[in-house]
Order: structure tokens, then sequence, then C-alpha cells
């Protein structure tokens, strides 16, 4: 090897990581190359979710820095975990984002033992906003969180995956292990529901 | 059952209606032949937008790029020793068990295996021992100053391995790029915290620019397939060094703003206690004959948040306990030494031994590393104190004052009879 050579790691197993365009590559052959332990490989897939579990792990939890916090533990597990993961039946995407929903669900289950804050106060929409005249307002992040925080549980899991991570039906079936007929029912009941919600804040300030 | 029905119509016309809104296509045509469900439909695909831009946010980069550092950092300890990665995972999930972890390694004297790592380049047996010793400072470093020099220090130091790697004609494991990099980031990002901006940022202008040297003479040997990951990195030195620049030049401008305020008061503040340093012992008065580079370690410690809330531990970074010892990382050493750079920085070297200025340049000596680290244990684990060169000091102190207290009395005496001697001369 000369000078300078750029070589594939300590392992004989592993890719050189010149030789590989890490971002042009498909999640399997990421998650291949990452199982024998390639870095660039590793770090490529964290680039390409870390936002979609941050969004979606802000959603469910509606605070900041727990949201951060979970998404770093999402990427520890999957580091510790990939060695397992086989492309049997379950997208990766799907895979990361189960590991996710696990901690999130762990998280809630933490924080319902603790002392609740109030997540009933009046969606703040601002003055003169109509519910009818939707698409000419938008909603904050806040707004939609505390939203959300009235719906079920299935019903937050399913819209934080559909549209935080922008998940597709058959990727958030395959992560909450439910069937695809489930997450579109509870998809529609979600929006019915938050329709009302939004609806009801909206007409309080008219 | 007719029910069942319109739901299930209900939700496919929705999910429908959803993919071609997500796509950019108009779903109008769609609800057309749905007359009496378009108005739900459209009321909840307007909602459904709301919700989706919503929570289209962009994460914090700062955090980002820490948890970045930490996945990697976490990942290249699973592809060592079982015992590194255990040690490593401890100490970023779980700080307070990790400092016992940290004192059970030294009760066993596992240290040896650490100070043998110090000069451990990537791929070697030991490179892991090493990596995990560093997060061990990393996690017991609570000041924030000390954070963003500790990791310019790491960053650097990846650095020089792939320098001293080249050096000895021997392959740059992608391991070690992909590292620095990550490193490199972690460090800017590092920047904006800390308070001597401008010290900071000269030190990563610094290192930016020896990266850039490093990266473009492995360039120049690496083969084809290897020039796209190399520029990666170069890209992430390139930015590293325009953000750093930008950051002395605002440091500057600021200065220039306030030196006319400045001159009067400089030098009666050159006259008065540091605020950090009230505390310690003024090297001058330690050492009169000029070798102030050995000051008493700085030792600020304010727990961060993140352990008071037993959180997953963010990005630290290595320590700088070491500060105000004169070490240099023997992998730094030979490589400087052959570098164009290394006049500029022999002379950045001189100037700051000249200052008393601590010479960092080198990173943490790990083989000074277990009395900080026993200290440090020590303190978090509230089990007593070492007999430290501050609490000497201030021992020293205080006899001194009951010294003058006692001598009070006899000057007194020694003063009046001398009044009286005086007197009487007169008379």
């Amino acid at each position: 090897m000369g000078d300078g050579d750029v070589s594939d790691g300590n392992l004989d197993d592993e890719m050189p990581v010149s030789t590989l365009n890490v971002q042009a590559m498909s999640d399997e052959a990421l998650v291949a190359q990452a199982q024998q332990r390639n870095e660039a490989c590793m770090a490529a897939l964290y680039e390409r979710y870390y936002d979609r579990i941050y969004r979606y792990t802000l959603s469910r939890l509606g605070n900041q820095a727990d949201a951060e916090d979970l998404t770093q533990e999402t990427f520890l597990k999957m580091v510790d975990k990939l060695h397992t993961f086989r492309w049997q039946g379950i997208p990766f995407t799907a895979w990361l984002f189960r590991i996710a929903n696990n901690s999130v669900v762990d998280m809630i289950r933490r924080r319902s033992r603790q002392p609740q804050q109030e997540l009933n106060e009046a969606i703040p929409l601002e003055s003169g906003k109509q519910v009818e005249e939707q698409v000419e307002f938008s909603l904050t992040l806040k707004e939609v969180i505390t939203a959300m925080a009235r719906l079920t549980s299935n019903q937050q899991e399913v819209l934080a995956m559909r549209f935080g991570a922008e998940l597709s039906v058959k990727e958030t079936a395959k992560a909450l292990g439910k069937a695809e007929g489930t997450v579109k029912s509870t998809q529609l009941q979600a929006l019915q529901a938050l329709r009302r919600t939004v609806a009801h804040a909206g007409n309080s300030l008219s | 059952m007719r029910q069942n029905e319109h739901n299930h119509n209900m939700e496919e016309l929705l999910e429908q209606a959803l993919e071609a809104q997500e796509q950019g296509q108009s779903f109008e045509g769609l609800l057309s032949s749905h007359a009496n469900a378009a108005q739900e439909i459209t009321a909840m695909l307007s909602v459904a937008s709301q919700v989706r831009s919503a929570l289209t946010v962009s994460p914090n980069e700062e955090a980002k790029t820490a948890t970045r550092f930490n996945v990697l950092s976490h990942a290249a300890q699973r592809r060592s020793a079982p015992w590194t990665h255990f040690f490593f995972t401890a100490f970023m999930l779980r700080p307070a068990a990790a400092v016992g972890i940290a004192l059970l390694l030294l009760a066993v004297g596992s240290t040896s295996a650490v100070v043998a790592s110090a000069s451990a380049l990537p791929g070697e047996p030991l490179y892991p021992v090493k990596t995990s010793w560093e997060q061990v400072q990393i996690a017991l470093t609570f000041d924030e100053m000390a954070k963003g020099q500790a990791q310019a220090h790491l960053a650097q130091r990846r650095t020089e391995e792939i320098a001293q790697l080249a050096d000895q004609g021997r392959g740059v494991p992608s391991d070690a790029v992909v590292r620095m990099s990550a490193q490199t980031e972690t460090a800017m990002a590092g920047m904006a915290k800390g308070q001597d901006l401008t010290a900071l940022s000269q030190q990563l202008a610094d290192i930016t620019e020896r990266q850039q040297q490093v990266l473009e003479r492995v360039a120049k040997a690496a083969p084809e397939s290897a020039q796209p990951a190399l520029e990666r990195a170069l890209e992430v030195s390139r930015s590293g060094h325009q953000k750093a620049q930008e950051a002395i030049e605002t440091s500057r401008e600021r200065q220039g703003r306030g030196s006319s305020d400045k001159s009067d008061k400089s030098d009666k503040g050159d006259k008065q206690d540091q605020p950090d340093g009230g505390g310690r012992a003024t090297p001058e008065r330690q050492n009169p004959s000029g070798a102030t580079a050995t000051a008493t370690p700085q030792r600020t410690q304010t727990p961060v948040s993140t352990a008071e809330r037993g959180k997953t531990a963010r990005p630290t970074v290595t320590t700088t306990p070491e500060e105000g010892r004169s070490r240099q990382a023997p992998n730094a050493d030979k490589t400087a030494s052959s570098d164009n750079n290394n006049g500029k920085q022999n002379q950045k070297d001189e100037n700051r031994a000249a200052t008393g200025q601590n010479d960092n340049k080198g990173g943490p000596d790990l083989r000074r590393l277990p009395e900080e680290i026993i200290d440090r244990v020590r303190e978090a684990l509230g089990i007593g104190d070492r007999p430290r060169q501050q609490d000497t000091e201030r021992q020293d102190k205080q006899e001194d004052k009951e010294k003058k207290k006692e001598d009070a009395p006899r000057r007194e005496k020694n003063k009046s009879s001398e009044q009286q001697k005086k007197e009487g001369d007169s008379h």
C-alpha cells in the first residue's frame, strides 16, 4: 500500500469507503455495508434518517430536548442491533421506526408515572383565523402538537409516522406491526378528530 | 354494513387524495366523482397539509452533529474489544454509572493499557483503548470552554494520526477519515458555545488548515476511487476553516469597537485578579524563574444539565484537565516537524510559553490522566479530597495570615520601642 492510500479499514470484509458513493446507495446496500462495520455507510444511514426520526419523536413527545435524546437513543440502538436485521418482509425504514416507536412508548410510560403537565389548554390559533379558511392559514408546530396530544395513542402514532416522518401507509403498517387497512382507518379517524379539535379551537376564537 | 362500506370508501379515498397531494398532483378530479364525501375529504386534506407543514421542522444542527459524533463513536467502539464497548456505552448512557466504572477500572489498574495506548494509531490494537479513554475524559468534562478546547484537540489529534500514517507510508483507514471529519464538525459546533471565541476560532482555523494540507497530501497518493471520500472530508475542513475565519473576524471587529473603552481599563484589569484565576496559584508566585507553563491545572467544574437529568450524554469532549501542563502528543510531534506549518506553530508555541499560556497542541497527556480522573471521580462521588496544590496554597495563605496575626503585637511593640528611642534621641 502506497503513501496515503485510503485503505478499507481494519477489517477484511469492509469495502473501501472510497469506492462507495454512499449518497446514491439504496438502504439495502448501505445496511449491508454498515453491517460489515463500514463507518461511512453507517454515517450515511444516520444522515438519511436523522431528520425523519427527529420529527417523529418531536411530534410524539412535543419537546425538543426529549426528541433529541430519543433520536440519539434510536440510533444507538440501531448500531447495537443492526447485525440482527435481515431483509425478511420488513424494510429497514420500518425496522428503524419500530425502534423509535418503542423508545417513544417507553418514555411516555415513564412520563405517565410523573406528574402530567396540562395538555388540554386551548389551541392558540391566531386571532381572526377561520377554520373554514384552513387553506389560508397555517398551524404552528405548537398548535399541531397540542392538538395531537388529544388524540388516542394509536392515532398519534399514525399521524406522526405519516406526516412527521413521511412514511407511506405500507411502511407505517410495518413499523407498527399492523395491517395497512388498520392504518388507513386510524388515519381517517385521526384526521377527523384533528379537524374537529381545530374547528372547535377556531370557533372559540372567532 | 353500509356504514362499514362507507368508511372503507372514505379511507381509500382519503389515502388516494393524500398521495396525490403529497406528489403535488390535483385531487379535484378524484373527488368529483364522490360529491358527497368531497367536502369532508377536502377539509381533512387541508388539516393533513397543515400538520405536514408544521411538522417539517429542521433539527438543531448542533444537536444533530453531536448525536452524529456519539453514534459514530459508538459504532467504532463496537468494532473494538467488548470491554471498551461496555466502557464507552456506560459513559454515554449513564454518566453516574460511568464514574463508578472509571473508579473500578482505576482500582484494578487497567490504566496501564490506557497509558500504552497514547501513541496508538488507527488500525492498531490499542487504538480503541485510546479513543475510549478520550470518551472517559469527555464524560468527565463539565466546563463549556474546556469542552470546546478539548473538541478542537481531538480534531487536531485525528488529523495528526492520519498525517503520521501517511508519513509512515501506511494505508489510511476509511474510519480515520470519517472520524476526523465527524470530530471536526463537532469541534466547529462547539465553537459557538465558547466564550473566548478568538482563541478557539484561531485554534480551529489552524487545525482545519493543517487538515487540508494533510488531506491534499493523502489525496495525491490515493487511487481515483478514494477521491470522492477525501473530497468530502476536504469540504468539511474548508467549510470549518471558513467559519473559523469568520468567527475571528467578527471577534476582532467587536474588539476593535471596544478597544478605546478598554484601553484605560486594561491596565487596571491586569492588576486585578482574574475572575477564574483568583483562587489559583499565580505562576509568578509559584515559580519566579518564569516557567509559568506549569501552573496549576484548571479545574472548573459545573455539572451540566444533562448529567443532572440523567440523560444521554451529549458529545462532550475530552477535557483539558492538563491545561497548563507542558505536554505534546507523541503523534503530533513527529508529523508536525516535517510540515511547513511547523515553523508557524513553533512560533505560536513559543509565544504561548512566553506568555504563560497553556500549550494544548497535543491534547490531553494520557500519562497524567489517572490522577486527573481520580480527582474528578472523587469529586463526582463526593468521597473526600485528595490534597491538591490549590488546597495547599490556601492552607499556606491561611498559615501566613495566622503568622501575621501572631507577629502583629510583636511588630506593634517594636514600633513603639523604636518611637520611644527616637523621642529619646531627639531629647
